[in-house]
Order: structure tokens, then sequence, then C-alpha cells
């Protein structure tokens, strides 16, 4: 089942990324990358850069990727979720998918306002001796606030084009971007409060007692007797600097912290009938 | 809501800037393959592992899964890993690493190794877990995430500053035990290095003495078994086992992970030893006499070594005595007395052991091992297998690492014959052969394991076989029958053996095989003295096998 998730993502990526795809059968596809994708897949930039610098025209490779599990011995290169390959178009999908700005498709002929959204897609980071991640995607209506959570997956039955359709035009937001991203934070704050954070507690507790552990450890030798002794203050001044290294480390290690990454984040423009039930959607759920 | 967890929830005011820009935007699908890509990367969940499901090409056992998870959810990332030889350390240590990479909570990792280990090292983490590690050579390389190091290398400028002051998320030290002794430099060394997680491996925690794993553990949670003074205080003088006292083994499991072979739950292949009783030809048996006598007046230690050397090779032998003879402080009729040796020695033929190699490996096509002492006889036997057109290499440890690679690369696929020394045996794995002569015997145990390790381990498809030659009516065949073969040293695995000998008080057997041979005023004495040793060694496996021993097992 994963594998052939992997070949239908392997699909999606290279038509998104204006691939032709050559040959597709059986989880075996042979692809012909343009320029930009060998650049990003193909880890060869000495001769990128030759091109380049010579002012020539390179010629992308063509490529056979496999995902079925049976014919992996054939000719072209097997590839898994975990494969570096796979995670070289991660990276790239996250680079290249960070901003977007969409128009509902409205069909019309007469004068339609589109309502601003902004969507924000976040990853929350709950670290304590362990991390997880929540991924949490939001869309605020710029002009009366409202805020809907799972925003993506309510925007994926409405149909999106880069372009803003004819006889359609777009309400200036009433809030100001930074004062969104001031309520969207003040949300996930709020958000993150309510959860269970017994899991930091026990973080902490632990930090505790493994400082006392070292203090108890560094104890003899973060004093000394004589401060006539040169030796001694040396010695002391390195158990002094070793305690205090061993503790920043356990600070690293075991302090509890919720931390935000962005995703990405853009602006949808959506005509007043679809915002509308959008939210009255939500209200119901 | 605990006030002292941090909770920040800012977002980069970036994000504004760009959302107005005027682009370039996102298509709509890369948009949205942008979002699903960091959910599916995501990890959900604080239990459980992640880095499994990164390596579907590799077979990971039950106990190699079940340490990573032991260390990377109750020890925190802390951890010795001490499991038995060849149960696949490095594959645990890998699956840590990969693990807290995924997680996001590693990026900056350098990985300490015996020299004859750093390649291997490398190839492991790129191959095995698509870890891009690097090894350090001579040009430094420290800016990578991944670097793999010799201590030597890494602890001599210009390295040493470099590394002093970078912050590393995780180190992993190979063959950790040689770090027990808290006074060295490289302990030192080891010791001021920032880390935030870090990997101990030895495959013995506890070589010699308790305070071994007391400065093992100071490296990884400095205060867990207390102080230095409350330790030797508590256990200065007692070299007990770990097992005898409660509290301690618990803090220890604590921080330790260990896996039995017999515990894996994993089918190992069969190991079969035999004894190979070689008669020494008649010239050989006047030489090897002759020696007896000249050394019976008092048998001084080098006199052991000698008859040692002869029952190897009389090339091992010739040597010694031609340096003893260098010495300007010889007495002249001792001098006299090993000039009289040399006549003895120039007579030999071609050594006994030797030709019954060449019986017993010209009989087949399979790939063997042979393990000697002495380089002497290495020099010798690749030269005598050639005689006889049988192709070997020879591997030492004082080889470049490259050298060994390459070594091992024609071992592997044009020798039939690889010809070790012992300092070689140490960090190569040749699990392609399964076939190990014992040309001459460590007298220390511990070594010997070590031996066998690298051909029975992990990854080993076929029985295992091991010969142990010696020659009749020497100094051989009395530590071999008398010792090794009474406390069936080759049918268990070594295991803890160590801790018995250790709890014996005898932790250095080799002293012990020496002081009797040298002590013994006749043959007679010398073998009851043989006879008592493995009859105390006996008793205690017997009773070793009633409690389990040091409790310091896999899952707790």
């Amino acid at each position: 089942m994963e594998q052939q998730a992997l070949h239908s993502f392997l699909h999606r990526y290279f038509t998104a990324n204006e691939c032709s795809i050559l040959e597709d059968r059986d989880g075996v596809m042979k692809v012909q990358l343009t320029e930009e994708q060998d650049e990003v897949l193909m880890n060869r930039p000495f001769y990128w850069n030759y091109v380049k610098r010579v002012n020539g025209k390179g010629i992308p490779m063509q490529v056979t990727f496999i995902t079925n599990p049976n014919r992996r011995e054939e000719k072209g290169e097997w590839l898994h979720f975990g494969s570096p390959r796979v995670h070289q178009m991660f990276q790239m999908l996250r680079k290249k998918g960070q901003i977007t700005r969409q128009y509902e498709q409205v069909e019309t002929n007469q004068q339609t306002s589109l309502t601003p959204w902004l969507i924000l897609n976040v990853s929350i980071n709950f670290k304590g001796t362990q991390k997880r991640q929540e991924i949490v995607s939001l869309g605020l209506q710029l002009i009366n606030g409202s805020m809907i959570p799972q925003f993506m997956d309510r925007l994926g039955s409405i149909s999106l084009s880069p372009k803003i359709p004819d006889y359609c035009f777009t309400l200036t937001p009433i809030i100001k971007l930074p004062s969104a991203l001031k309520r969207i934070e003040a949300y996930l704050r709020g958000n993150v409060a309510k959860q269970d954070l017994s899991w930091g507690e026990d973080a902490l507790r632990l930090l505790e007692e493994e400082k006392q552990l070292l203090e108890h450890f560094y104890k003899n030798d973060v004093q000394t007797e004589d401060d006539e002794d040169e030796e001694a203050v040396e010695l002391k001044a390195e158990a002094v600097e070793r305690l205090e290294r061993e503790k920043s480390a356990l600070q690293q290690r075991y302090e509890p912290k919720i931390e935000v990454d962005v995703i990405n984040s853009g602006m949808i423009y959506i005509s007043q009938s679809t915002s509308s039930k959008m939210i009255a959607d939500h209200l119901k759920a | 809501m605990n006030p002292s967890i941090q909770i920040d929830t800012s977002i980069d005011p970036i994000v504004a800037t760009n959302i107005q820009s005027e682009g370039p935007f996102a298509s709509w699908e890369l948009f949205q393959m942008a979002y699903e890509t960091s959910k599916h990367v995501a990890t959900p969940e604080f239990k459980g592992l992640q880095s499994p499901k990164y390596l579907p090409h590799v077979d990971f056992l039950p106990h190699q899964l079940n340490c990573a998870e032991q260390v990377v959810e109750e020890m925190n990332g802390r951890a010795i890993l001490a499991d038995e030889v060849g149960l696949g350390k490095t594959i645990e240590a890998g699956l840590i690493l990969k693990e807290y990479m995924i997680r996001g909570l590693v990026k900056k990792v350098l990985i300490l190794a015996p020299a004859s280990l750093v390649n291997q090292w490398v190839q492991e983490m790129n191959q095995k877990f698509y870890i891009p590690a690097a090894a350090q050579r001579k040009s430094a390389i420290w800016d990578y995430d991944v670097v793999v190091s010799s201590i030597d290398t890494a602890k001599r400028p210009p390295h040493r500053e470099k590394l002093l002051e970078t912050e590393y998320d995780l180190i992993i030290i190979d063959e950790a035990h040689k770090l027990k002794n808290h006074k060295t430099k490289n302990y030192a060394f080891v010791r001021s290095l920032k880390k935030k997680y870090c990997l101990l491996l030895t495959a013995t925690p506890v070589q010699n003495h308790l305070v071994d794993i007391f400065n093992l553990v100071s490296i990884l949670k400095p205060g867990h078994l207390g102080n230095y003074e409350d330790f030797t205080k508590r256990f200065g003088r007692n070299r007990n086992q770990l097992s005898n006292d409660e509290h301690l083994k618990e803090l220890v499991k604590k921080v330790m992970v260990r896996n039995r072979r017999d515990e894996t739950g994993v089918d190992w292949t069969k190991r079969n030893v035999e004894t190979v009783y070689i008669d020494f030809t008649e010239e050989e048996k006047n030489a090897y006499e002759k020696l007896s006598e000249v050394t019976s007046g008092g048998m001084a230690f080098s006199n052991i070594v000698l008859l040692r050397e002869l029952c190897s090779s009389r090339e091992a032998c010739f040597l010694s005595i031609e340096s003893m003879l260098k010495n300007e402080e010889i007495h002249p009729s001792r001098a006299e007395q090993l000039q009289e040796m040399i006549g003895y020695i120039e007579k030999m033929p071609h050594h006994a052991k030797a030709q019954k190699v060449v019986d017993l490996i010209s009989k087949t096509d399979q790939k063997f091992i042979i393990f000697t002492e002495y380089r002497a006889s290495q020099y010798y036997l690749q030269w005598y297998l050639q005689q006889h057109g049988i192709t070997s290499v020879p591997f030492r440890g004082g080889f470049k690492r490259s050298k060994k690679d390459w070594m091992k690369q024609l071992f592997q696929n044009h020798a039939q014959v690889l010809i070790a020394t012992e300092a070689g045996g140490e960090g190569i794995n040749l699990q392609f052969c399964n076939n190990m002569i014992n040309y001459d015997l460590p007298w220390n145990p511990m070594r010997l394991e070590q031996r066998i390790g690298r051909i029975h381990r992990f990854g080993q498809k076929e029985d295992v076989n091991i010969y142990n030659f010696a020659i009749r009516d020497t100094i051989e065949e009395h530590v071999l029958s008398l010792l090794y073969e009474k406390i069936h040293l080759f049918q268990r695995v070594v295991g803890n053996l160590d801790a018995i000998l250790q709890k014996l008080e005898l932790d250095n057997l080799e002293d012990e095989i020496q002081s009797i041979f040298t002590e013994s005023a006749s043959d007679g004495e010398m073998k009851v003295k043989l006879n008592n040793l493995s009859s105390v060694i006996s008793y205690a496996m017997e009773q070793d096998q009633e409690v389990e021993m040091d409790g310091t097992t896999g899952a707790s």
C-alpha cells in the first residue's frame, strides 16, 4: 500500500514540476527531468556549473524509478518512502510550495466580490524528553475574523486558480496581516495550553533530579580548601566548567518547549457564498 | 498549566512580508503537496520508533529494535550499548541516530571508533541508514554533519580544538571499554566534548574492576552512580560482581542495554570446534626438548615465550633468540645456551603445524582465516602456503586503514586465506568466511572470543568451523587440554566468562598461566596446578548457571 501511495506521489510530483512521464507501467516510471529537477535530484552540481559557465545547454537526464517491489531487480532506481531521493523531493516541495495566492473559480457574468482568507499551515513542536509534532492548518477570514481549523481539508472541494476570474474583484482586508498573525498566535497558544502537558512536567521533574545528581557528583571537585594552591584552583576551575557544560546539556535535552514552525502560507480569495458555507459547516462540526 | 513549560507560538513576521510580496507564488498543487509532505514526515507521537519505516531494506532483529526503543524512550538518548560480540551494536546505534535525525533532534554527530573500523562505520551509516557520514582523514572535514574518526586523530591538533568547540547533538563511541581508565588523556578528551546525547558501545562494560563501569557511566550521566568518593568508598577494594549489589545493578540497568546471544531468539548458526593435535617431527621434538632443558634451570618469562614461539614457527623463536643475544647484559653461559639453540633450530625442517594447515586447506576451496600470535609465523605461513599454491593475504593491526580495507577485499574476492595476527583481530567483520584456524592460542580467553566473533556473528549464514591447533606434549597441549577444554571454553559462547574470572580475582588469566609455568619445579606440579585452576573456574561456572549473572540483560 505504502508503495502505491509513493507511486501516485511520484506521478503528482513530476506532473506538478512539469517533467514529462515517458512510461508508467506497473510500478515502473520513466521520467524526462527538466533542468530544474535534474539540478534538484541528480546531485551533479559540477555538470550544471560547467554548463552554465560555458553558456551551453545542459541535457537533463531521463530516469526510471521503481516502486513495485516485485520489479525492484529491474533496471532503474528502487524507491521507498525512506529513500534519500524521495526526501530530496520532499525538501524541494517545502521550498517551492511556501507561499501561494489562489482565487476561487466562480462562473459569473456580474460583478462578484471575493473574500480574503489567510491560510497558515504550521507544525506545533512539543519537545520534552521526546518530541512530537502536530500539523495544524488554519484559515482566518480577514473581514470578520472567523477562524476555521483543518482549512486545507475544507478547501479540497473548491476549485482554485492563480488567476482571478472574470467579473470578480477582491475585498480589501479589514484585519491587516500582522494582526492576523497575532490572532493566530493567540489561538495556537490557547489551543496548546488546553492540552495534556504532563509530559512537560515529567521532563521538568527529570531535569531537576538529574541536575541534583550532577551537583552531587561535582560536589567535592568544585570547592577547594586552599586558594593558594594553584593546581587545586585550576582543577576546581575545570570542574566548574564541566559541571556547567553538563548542566546546559541537560537543559537542552530535557527542558520542555512548545514551538511553532510555519510550513506554508498564502492568501485564498473565496466567494461570499462559499465562505459562509464553510463557516457554517465548521460551526456544525 | 505549568508556567515553567515554555510555550512560544510566535510566528516569524517574514510570513506577512512574503504573503504580501509579488510572488512568485506556488501553484495550488505544489502548495498542497508541500503540506501533505510535512504531514507525512511529521512524528505525531512521543513514543515508538519511526526509523524502521524509513529503512525497509534492512531486516532488524527484535532485540535491536527493542534496544533502540529503550534507549530513546527510557534512557533519553544516553546509554551504554553492551550486547555481546556480534549482535549488532552498530546497527542499534544507527537506528537510534536515525530516529533522532528523523525527529529533528540531532544534526551534528561525532562517531569515534578504532581506526580500523572507521571505514566500516562510514559504509554502514551510508548504505544501511542513508546517513551521509564522512570519514576524517588528514584534511579537516569537521564541517560535515556526521563525521567518523578515530580518537587518536580527533584528539590531535588541529582537529582537537575544532571538536572541543563544536556542540554535538550526538556522540557515539565504539569500543568504549578503552575509556575505562579515567586517568587517561582519551578519557579526559572525551569527557570535555560538548554533547547532548551519547552512546557508548562495548561488549565488555566491566573488564577488570567495578570502577570501570563507574567511569563509563560518568561520561554518560555523571552522578548516576554517585561521585567518585562515594563509589570507591563503597566498592573501591571490592572487586565483586555487579550482581552482588542489587542497588548498583538496578542503577546500571537504567543506563545500559545488554543482550545475550541465547536471549535474542535468533537462530544462530552452529559453532563446530575441533581440536587438532599435531606431533612434532623428530628434529622439532629434539629442539623443543633442548629448549625445555635450557629453560628448566628456572623457567624465566623469556623462556616460556621461546617455548610458545617454537610451537608456532622456528622463525618466531629464532627472532626472539637473536634479539636476546643482542642484549649486552646477557650472561655468557646463557648466550652460549642460546647459540646452541640456534643450531638446533636451523636443523628443523618445515614446521609440523604449517604442514597441517596445508593438509586442511588444500582439500577444499572454502575460505579460511588463520590467526597467529606472531608476526614471524605470519610471514612464514604466507610463504609456505604460497609454496603449495594457496593464495593468502596478511592482516595486521598496524596496517593503515586503507590497506586493511584492501586486504579484506582481496580476501573476499581473490585469496583463499587471510592470515591475521592478534592485533589485527579487532574490528574486521568477515562473515563471508566460516572457517577459522587458531594456529596458536592466546592465553587470554577474551581474545579468543574476539577472534571467533570476527566470523561467528550476525550475518553469518553457514555453520562456523573452528580448528584449534596444538602440538602434543608441549606447553600448548597442556593449556588446551588441561585448561581450555576443561572449562568448555569453546562449547560455550564466552559471554560471562570474564565476569566469572573477575569474581575469582583471576582477571588476568594470562599472568596466572604464566606463573604456573614459571613456578612449577616439575611437569607433574605444573599439571596439578593447571588442573586446580580449571576446577576452580568450572565450579564457579556451575554456580553461575544457577544464578543469573550480572542481571544487566536487555529488556527490563
